[in-house]
């Protein structure tokens, strides 16, 4: 089937979809201001973040609370002042309870990959 | 780009890539592409006892899916830098 010949329904869902987005496009821009400080689609909440203290849960038990120097679309991020915070559960031998074990380390500045990023939690207070 | 911008800037600067598997590598940055693979020399193994069989590699290609974490120089973050070149980013590129 070509293009010519698909229903005219299909067709005109799309121009009236085109039509909505060019005209919210035409909408009054907002200041430079205000679009700063308003929170539209999920990433403005990391975007606000910056130069913030941000919590970073991680893949693999690993949790990081750092300054949000960068990001990108990916959630990748460069951090500083990181402290990262590694959770594991051991097993007693003799008694079989759980003994839930953390290992933190501090790290001056460190490259986080996207993909291992499970959720970001803007400004801490403390 | 911008991570990939950043990392072009650390060439001939000491990292240390940390791996999803926890084996950590530490090298001098000879070159990154757009994937963020990464190309170390004069590399050495963090733990070597625990991995001896790394002890013989000199320098190594990463590929970027791997990688955990990059341990960076602190003389070789310009947090302005940064900053605005996310902002750039966030805004339209």
């Amino acid at each position: 089937m070509t293009a010519s010949t698909e229903p005219s329904g299909c067709v005109s869902v799309q121009d009236s979809f085109c039509q909505r987005k060019s005209r919210s496009t035409c909408k009054r821009q907002p200041s430079a201001r205000e679009e700063e400080a308003t929170v539209k689609e999920p990433l403005d909440l990391v975007r606000l973040s910056l130069d913030e203290k941000i919590y970073v849960k991680l893949r693999g038990d690993r949790e990081i609370r750092g300054r949000l120097h960068a990001y990108d679309q990916h959630l990748n991020m460069i951090l500083g002042d990181v402290e990262e915070t590694i959770t594991s559960v051991e097993i007693d031998d003799e008694t079989y309870e759980e003994i839930i074990k953390t290992n933190k380390r501090m790290l001056p500045y460190l490259f986080v990959r996207g993909d291992g990023v499970i959720l970001v939690s803007p400004p801490l207070r403390q | 780009m911008l991570f990939y911008s950043y990392f072009k800037t650390l060439k001939g600067k000491e990292v240390t890539v940390e791996l999803k598997n926890d084996l950590a590598i530490t090298g001098t940055m000879h070159s990154v592409d757009q994937y963020l693979n990464i190309k170390l020399n004069n590399t050495r193994v963090v733990n070597e006892q625990k991995y001896p069989h790394m002890m013989s590699v000199r320098n190594c290609f990463i590929r970027g899916s791997v990688v955990r974490y990059v341990q960076l120089p602190p003389g070789s973050v310009d947090t302005e830098i940064l900053h605005d070149a996310t902002r750039r980013e966030a805004r339209g590129g």
